[in-house]
């Protein structure tokens, strides 16, 4: 269930490639429109980056140039109400991750802060060869900072594809 | 050997300021972390450790890290496993992490870094 957004306002939206350097300036931006200087701030900075970076790493679509590593393919919204902020992502995967997707969305939300942090320790400590990436460890970072269920949607594209749609609130102080 | 200087560049501002000094015993990270290849920029400030820890018995590191990514988060654990390993054969390590008033959640993720290194890490707390 992707939390309904149709009464929110849109403060920011992209379409596009998620290099390092447009990232970087989206991120400037939301320092600037929430300061610095406040936990939603710093929350939402944290939030964004890790979010965002994933969507350049393990999107399926990309739009490869010579100057980034990463050049995955998606879409960002930020929006608000009066509570909350909510950023959501959308990209392409292949369908077989789906369900490894699935898994560790519906095991974050099934875990209590405590929990989170321990398991963060777990993945953290695993592998740290230079080929592994970590996605799972970024979305237990997400939970960790926004302390809301994350809302997933998964939606079969083709026979290859599906997209995937992570939505994560944070409360405004 | 030789020191580790790199400047802050404001075109490239997720890579943090690094100064590495082996003639004073200093060394600071600051800034921000979010680069695309953690462990191509961190694996050489790894092996400097290595080689300074070999050579000397104390070193003082302070973090002023404003945001860094958990791809970064596993090199900084890293970093903590070597001077973990430095202290076990009777180095002398401080290691200070300063952070923002308006942050507290660095202070939770800093409490697990000793947490999982076993290290004790000096928590600063700067007025923002």
């Amino acid at each position: 269930m992707i939390l309904n957004t149709t009464n929110n306002k849109l403060l920011l939206a992209y379409k596009g490639p998620f290099f390092i350097d447009i990232l970087t300036c989206f991120g400037g931006y939301i320092k600037k429109m929430f300061g610095h200087q406040s936990q939603t701030g710093y929350k939402l900075y944290k939030v964004f980056f890790e979010l965002t970076q994933n969507v350049a790493k393990y999107s399926v679509e990309t739009s490869p140039v010579d100057d980034y590593k990463y050049s995955g393919v998606g879409s960002f919204n930020l929006e608000e109400n009066d509570d909350l902020l909510i950023l959501s992502t959308t990209n392409l995967i292949f369908r077989k991750d789906g369900f490894v997707l699935q898994k560790y969305c519906d095991e974050i939300n099934s875990l209590n802060k405590s929990e989170l942090r321990e398991i963060r320790g777990e993945t953290r400590k695993q592998s740290l060869d230079e080929k592994d990436t970590g996605a799972h460890i970024g979305i237990i970072q997400i939970g960790l900072l926004s302390l809301h269920r994350l809302d997933f949607e998964i939606q079969e594209f083709n026979d290859e594809y599906s997209i995937f749609k992570i939505c994560t609130t944070i409360t405004k102080e | 050997m030789k020191n580790i200087e790199i400047p802050l560049d404001k075109e490239s501002p997720y890579f943090p300021e690094i100064s590495f000094n082996c003639e004073k015993g200093i060394c600071n990270i600051s800034g921000e972390s979010y680069m695309e290849d953690c462990y191509k920029f961190y694996l050489p400030l790894v092996d400097w450790l290595n080689e300074y820890c070999s050579l000397y018995s104390h070193l003082t590191i302070n973090f002023r890290l404003y945001y860094f990514n958990t791809q970064s988060s596993r090199m900084i654990l890293k970093i903590f496993e070597v001077l973990m390993n430095f202290k076990a054969k009777g180095g002398e390590i401080i290691i200070n992490w300063y952070y923002m008033r308006s942050d507290p959640d660095m202070i939770d993720e800093v409490e697990d870094f000793q947490h999982e290194s076993g290290i004790k890490i000096n928590l600063i707390e700067i007025i923002d």
